[in-house]
């Protein structure tokens, strides 16, 4: 009699086999080529750009100086002079962690989870008042979750790393966390947990963490219900007091055979839920946003949603366009009390589309990092009165976390 | 043309075919996949005297290729999808059979973990051993088997692949 597992695999190859087909195009060695000479023609771009912001900085700085406080750095007043940057090595096969200075890119500093021969990598970070960051280290994707910590680190004025710390109340064992936010004192922060992490079946969870008392608050997320409106959670961000966090996500009905109808917009909302208490169910919270009142949801979306420290305005990233060759990248200002008041921060064609990028907001919800753009084209700055200054490296197709 | 250049040329032309397969299965979209083995062959190739000492250089791509994808993915911009044209000639052959066996693999593999869909696509697709899977994927092999056994009890339960597999068995 034959394995039943490996008659499966027999016939779950011959399935993979038809599926996978014949590739439409072949690889060539000089689309290799010119793909790796392309990356070699940014790094030297990147490293001559350094150069010549050098010189230009000061004719730039000289010229916005009577419109901006600046900084010693040249930088305005307020921009953080360095910010966190994860990205691939030059070999491709792992990630590296580095502190840069805004105003030249140049690397200060490497980050690393701590621990003598730790294999924890960085999967998400938080800045936490002026150079002070916490970050949620985590076995590699490719491995079982089976350690999950949060940790802190401070800057000198240098930007060298002077301390690790762990955070109190940071062992989350093997929770099945994917972000973590903090509000701007570090007091508290929070961490998103997958559905069904560690093999139980449950709702989307946000564990809280009290950082002064190490004390925990676990909130769990609506559940699905058959002909209901369901909110998933993709991103939250803290309001100052750190009472509430705004989370953005999408609002879709649970649809099934004799379930009855309901009614959606089926577009991505931002709802706020009160975390103030010890812990409980989240019930459908407070809408505080809904993209159909700002833009169309058929071609366009929102990426992120940051708010406010006083909760009054959401800092959101529109995808938009949909088409080949008009798709474009918009960052909105727009007011919780009324979403007809918005403000186009930055504007970017995307062309074909088809982009990755990175968005984030310094502690003080001021100053916005973006890396976006079409393709292998993926430009990396931060805004500054609707442009974008060049942040390293150039492009940011390389990038996987970037905070300041 | 060099050496190295001409071992690697040669490595290209035979191997890219079945990277691209195994990029597939992966992403589920051509596209990406032409721009996943790009991009992992391009990484690979400033490297290329070192890794060609390793018994198998071609596990060393593979495990450029999953964490490259795993990286695409971790990014949050992975709701977009690039879009495919549709080829404007006759297709030989079942094409709607064959339609058909690619949505539900496609569907199947989806709704795995990514971890468990690189074991997977590794393991049975590629045919590597349980210890190789663990090399390209950086963890123990008793990962890649208890693993395996997950993403197949889920595979298992796919209605339309396990009608699919019931019919290919006949």
């Amino acid at each position: 009699m034959s394995d039943p597992t490996s008659e499966m695999e027999w016939q779950l190859r011959k399935l993979m086999e038809t599926a996978a087909g014949d590739p439409a195009r072949q690889i060539t060695i000089e689309m290799v080529r010119h793909v790796a000479r392309r990356r070699m023609i940014a790094a030297v771009a990147a490293a001559v750009a350094v150069v010549l912001i050098g010189g230009a900085g000061a004719a730039v700085a000289a010229r916005t100086a009577a419109r901006q406080q600046v900084s010693a750095t040249g930088l305005p007043s307020g921009v953080p002079r360095y910010y966190f940057e994860q990205g691939f090595t030059n070999s491709g096969d792992h990630f590296m962690s580095v502190i840069r200075a805004t105003a030249t890119g140049a690397v200060t500093a490497t980050v690393r989870c701590p621990g003598q021969g730790s294999h924890l990598r960085i999967a998400s970070i938080a800045p936490v008042g002026p150079h002070t960051f916490f970050m949620l280290c985590q076995n590699p994707p490719t491995a079982a979750v089976s350690k999950s910590r949060i940790y802190g680190f401070r800057l000198t004025s240098s930007g060298r790393v002077s301390s690790y710390f762990p955070v109190r109340g940071g062992a989350l064992g093997t929770l099945g966390a994917y972000s973590l936010v903090a509000t701007p004192d570090g007091s508290r922060v929070a961490v998103l947990v997958s559905p069904g992490s560690n093999g139980r079946s449950s709702p989307a969870e946000i564990l809280v963490i009290d950082t002064r008392t190490g004390g925990h608050s676990l909130w769990l997320g609506p559940r699905k219900v058959l002909g209901k409106v369901y909110f998933g959670f993709d991103e939250a961000s803290f309001t100052g007091n750190g009472k509430e966090l705004a989370i953005l996500g999408p609002a879709r009905c649970i649809r099934g055979k004799n379930a009855p109808k309901c009614r959606s917009t089926a577009g991505e909302e931002v709802r706020a839920y009160n975390i103030a208490g010890p812990g409980g169910q989240l019930g459908q919270g407070r809408i505080v946003l809904r993209q159909s009142a700002i833009m169309p949801i058929s071609l366009d979306y929102i990426n992120d949603a940051i708010i406010s420290l006083d909760g009054s305005t959401l800092t959101l990233t529109e995808v938009g366009g949909g088409g080949l060759n008009s798709g474009f990248v918009e960052v909105l200002a727009v007011s919780t009390k009324n979403s007809k008041n918005r403000r186009v921060i930055f504007k970017m064609n995307t062309g074909n589309g088809f982009s990755y990028r990175w968005f984030s907001a310094d502690t003080l919800r001021r100053h916005f990092i973006i890396a976006a753009g079409p393709g292998r084209e993926t430009k990396n700055g931060w805004i500054n009165r609707g442009r974008l200054v060049p942040l390293k490296p150039n492009q940011g197709d390389d990038i996987s976390i970037e905070a300041w | 043309m060099d050496p190295k250049a001409g071992e690697f040329a040669a490595f290209v032309e035979l191997r890219q075919r079945a990277l691209q397969r195994t990029a597939w299965l992966l992403t589920g979209d051509r596209a990406m996949a032409e721009d996943l083995v790009q991009t992992a062959l391009a990484r690979t190739w400033p490297h290329w005297e070192r890794i060609k000492r390793r018994d198998d250089p071609e596990v060393y791509v593979r495990r450029v290729i999953v964490n490259t994808w795993s990286t695409w993915r971790r990014r949050r911009w992975r709701r977009e999808e690039a879009v495919e044209l549709v080829p404007d000639s006759a297709a030989p052959g079942d094409v709607a059979a064959e339609v058909a066996v690619r949505v539900a693999v496609r569907s199947a593999l989806g709704a795995l973990t990514d971890r468990q869909r690189a074991v997977v696509v590794l393991r049975v697709f590629d045919d590597l051993s349980e210890v190789q899977v663990a090399q390209v994927l950086g963890c123990a092999v008793g990962t890649v088997k208890s693993t395996m056994s997950a993403a197949l009890a889920k595979l298992r339960a796919d209605s339309r692949l396990a009608d699919l597999m019931e019919r290919q068995a006949r």
